[in-house]
């Protein structure tokens, strides 16, 4: 039984949540900027389109932001592979594991609890 | 629901609470053993509760508070002498009837007979008794208090004047009526472009309506802090005598009513607490003993009402904090850095506790220790806008400060718009909305080294621009200035806004983990065009603006807050001393031409509307002569006090500082004091004095 995960785009990178974590995906969402708060990963520019990954981590929702909503695609577990060291500590901290998809492009799995160390304090 | 069910749950319900009210009475009875009324009550809880299961048909369980009945029967009438060993035996009962109540909530049925050893116990102490005989006994309807005789409540529904509604619901009610007040907000908006008109007139009505609604709701959900605050007495003595120490709980304002969802985390901090003050804090009897305290430890939980807030104090007299081994452990934690550690006083160090991961205590115990604890407790109270503090005297003992809100809050706020965000302002803390023109703003708000000042009825407010304060890029009007004047625990100043809108109600949401620690912001609502909008909190702006006058602080842990300090106007005397003026006797500031300038026998005057103010060149001597009669403009800072005016002639005015002069042991230096907030050193000035040398009569 494979294990399936919602991919998004983000940058350059293929990102996927497992599909039981996500709770609801939104596109066109106007964002409120809260003035003095933690700068995440990347610095978005509010125009571009987005789509809006809710998950519930910690009992609170949060939402991921990301480029794109690509396809649900399904993975053996048993191909899992650990990140590698390589890759840069402030996105490594938010991977579980990272997959080769069958066009060997790389599916890069998100631990969204832990996508909440980015903003918490 | 059948109507078996529901006669099964309010049996239950009403048990459960019975069972509070009953450990609660026990512990008392151990201060109190005689006591008639107490006893008599016990007896009525274990009663109450045999009554209705006979009615029920629970054959096991009326066997067991049958037992437990005879017990208290004989204490009641004195033929037992009661024995701590008593209360842990009559502690152990309502464990058992628990169990019972457990088996019935989730199978409908009993379950198992009663444990044969709590049966034998309590059988036991009854044979203890010299000389007993059965005979001896009254029957029961002789023995019980005339108030027992009336049927339990479930049999006389006629009368009630309360029903039991679920939480549920109530949490739904809640969440219903804080979207009422949102819609209606939209409508207030539709029917302001109408003028006058029938809509008018129905949002009149919707508004006193919902009004009504919003706060029977809230009053629905208010809850006694007893139903919390009284489990403590058992949960501290049950813990006690598992560490060998003795510990009694004191409760007070059990009647204090606070919202459940309130009350809840209310719940959930003191359970930390206790078991920390009774693990950590309170000492070993024996320890107790030699150093002069008596061998039970006291805790006490007293909560009070004050302005729409609750206050919980839980306090113990044990062993303390000692700030010195707190901050020494979170360096060794790796928490902070030694250096950081120098610089906390000790209320300083005592905040440590509340940093995630510390611990002082070097071994573990199963109860508390770990390490972790506070910290959520802290996150815990501020979700539902409150907040906790502690302090603590060595050896003295130690208490924590809790303060939530009474209810969810519904707030009136002022909505403004800076940096083309828009922000909403609690209206509790807005005094006024002044908006000056070009001209007004140029005259009435003075820059002072970057810090502006404004004259607010002869007192000097100072400004800051809300988009500065919050980061964002100041915007530049010509336009003149629309400020608001805030009160912020007695902390007065001006915010400067790009425009003011409407006042609203909104219902304020905590803020998600992350950015809920930006101490500016309050919490959030969602505003009635569905799109969300930030809550200021005028404490936190106060401390971020007073902030920037200051050495930016090294970390973003929160600033030592000085509630009440006054702000101290720092300027440059003419001899190049660094003087301080509390700001509360500063006047005005004025730039005056020397020609204004007249003398009057040795003293230098300017008339200032129909007075003459002497003014004062402060030089390396204090000598109040008159100033030096070169050319061009002096700063002057006009004071006033009950003892008349004076105008101070300085070199320059450097800052506003808030913050509290501290003596400083400089050798020589009589009055020589340290601003505390930035470690600068000024020499306060005795206005009134100044007045009194310069012979001033007004």
């Amino acid at each position: 039984m494979g294990k399936q995960y919602c991919s998004f785009i983000v940058g350059e990178l293929l990102v996927g949540i497992e599909v039981d974590r996500v709770r609801e995906i939104l596109t066109d969402q106007e964002v409120t900027p809260v003035p003095l708060a933690p700068t995440s990963v990347h610095e978005r520019d509010g125009d571009q389109p987005a789509a809006h990954v809710i998950v519930v981590t910690g009992g609170e929702a949060l939402s991921l932001v990301f480029d794109a909503e690509k396809e649900v695609v399904e993975v053996d577990p048993a191909t899992a592979r650990d990140v590698p060291e390589i890759i840069p500590s402030e996105i490594r901290t938010l991977l579980s594991e990272i997959y080769e998809l069958a066009d060997s492009t790389l599916l890069l799995a998100l631990d969204p609890d832990r996508a909440l160390s980015l903003i918490a304090t | 629901m059948s109507d078996d069910d529901e006669i099964i749950q309010a049996f239950l319900e009403e048990s459960r609470e019975g069972l509070d009210q009953l450990e609660l009475d026990l512990i008392e009875l151990e201060t109190r053993p005689r006591d008639p009324e107490l006893l008599a009550q016990i007896y009525r809880s274990v009663h109450s509760i045999k009554g209705t299961c006979g009615f029920l048909g629970y054959q096991g369980l009326e066997a067991l508070t049958h037992r437990g009945e005879d017990l208290l029967d004989a204490l009641r009438a004195g033929r037992l002498a009661f024995a701590p060993a008593i209360a842990t035996s009559l502690l152990r009962l309502s464990d058992a009837i628990r169990t019972f109540l457990s088996a019935i909530e989730t199978t409908g049925e009993e379950g198992a007979d009663a444990d044969p050893a709590i049966l034998a116990e309590l059988a036991a102490h009854l044979e203890d008794r010299p000389g007993a005989a059965a005979d001896e006994r009254p029957t029961h309807e002789a023995a019980q208090p005339s108030q027992d005789s009336a049927a339990p409540d479930l049999r006389s529904g006629l009368h009630e004047t309360s029903i039991r509604v679920d939480v549920d619901l109530l949490d739904r009610l809640m969440d219903l009526v804080g979207e009422l007040v949102l819609v209606r907000g939209k409508v207030g908006d539709l029917a302001a472009e109408e003028d006058g008109g029938e809509l008018v007139a129905s949002y009149r009505q919707l508004r006193r309506i919902s009004g009504g609604l919003l706060e029977s709701v809230m009053r629905a959900r208010l809850q006694q802090v007893g139903t919390v605050t009284r489990k403590f007495p058992r949960i501290a003595r049950d813990l006690a005598a598992s560490m060998e120490k003795l510990v009694s709980v004191e409760l007070h304002g059990e009647d204090v009513g606070v919202d459940r969802a309130v009350n809840e985390a209310l719940g959930d901090a003191l359970v930390h607490l206790v078991r920390n003050m009774v693990d950590h804090g309170i000492e070993s009897p024996a320890d107790r003993i030699a150093i002069g305290k008596n061998p039970e430890g006291r805790l006490r939980i007293a909560a009070s009402h004050e302005g729409g807030r609750v206050h919980v104090e839980v306090s113990d007299d044990g062993r303390g904090i000692d700030p010195e081994r707190l901050a020494a452990g979170a360096v060794s934690a790796g928490l902070i850095s030694h250096e950081e550690a120098d610089t906390l006083d000790g209320e300083g160090c005592l905040e440590l506790i509340f940093l995630p991961g510390l611990s002082t205590k070097t071994s573990v115990t199963s109860v508390s220790g770990r390490g972790v604890g506070m910290d959520a407790v802290r996150a815990n109270l501020e979700r539902v806008g409150g907040g906790i503090t502690v302090a603590s005297d060595v050896g003295q003992g130690t208490v924590f400060r809790i303060d939530v809100p009474l209810t969810v809050a519904v707030v009136p706020t002022v909505v403004v718009h800076a940096a083309g965000g828009r922000y909403c302002v609690p209206q509790g803390e807005v005094q006024e909305v002044v908006h000056l023109g070009p001209d007004r703003a140029r005259k009435e708000v003075s820059d002072v080294s970057g810090a502006r000042l404004y004259r607010l009825r002869g007192g000097l407010l100072p400004l800051f621009d809300l988009a500065e304060v919050l980061g964002l890029p100041r915007s530049t009007s010509s336009e003149g200035i629309t400020l608001l004047v805030l009160d912020a625990s007695g902390r007065r100043f001006g915010i400067v806004v790009d425009d003011v809108g409407a006042t609203v109600e909104v219902v304020v949401k905590p803020l998600t983990r992350g950015i809920r620690s930006i101490p500016v912001f309050a919490g959030v609502t969602i505003m009635s065009d569905g799109r969300p909008a930030l809550v200021l909190d005028p404490d936190g702006l106060a401390d971020r603006a007073g902030l920037t006058t200051a050495a930016p602080a090294a970390s973003t842990e929160e600033a030592p807050v000085v509630r009440e300090a006054p702000s101290w106007l720092v300027a440059t005397g003419t001899g190049g001393r660094q003087l301080a003026v509390t700001m509360s006797s500063v006047w005005r500031l004025e730039r005056l031409r020397r020609d204004r300038l007249q003398r009057v026998s040795q003293t230098d005057v300017i008339h200032y509307g129909d007075a003459l103010i002497p003014l004062v060149r402060l030089d390396d001597d204090l000598d109040l002569g008159p100033s030096a009669p070169d050319d061009g403009e002096v700063d002057v800072i006009i004071c006033n006090s009950t003892a008349g005016w004076i105008g101070l002639v300085v070199e320059s005015i450097e800052d506003i500082v808030p913050g509290r002069l501290v003596p400083s042991a400089v050798p020589g230096g009589p009055g020589m004091a340290r601003l505390e907030l930035d470690g600068r050193l000024a020499e306060p000035l005795d206005v009134e004095a100044l007045i009194a040398g310069a012979g001033v009569v007004r």
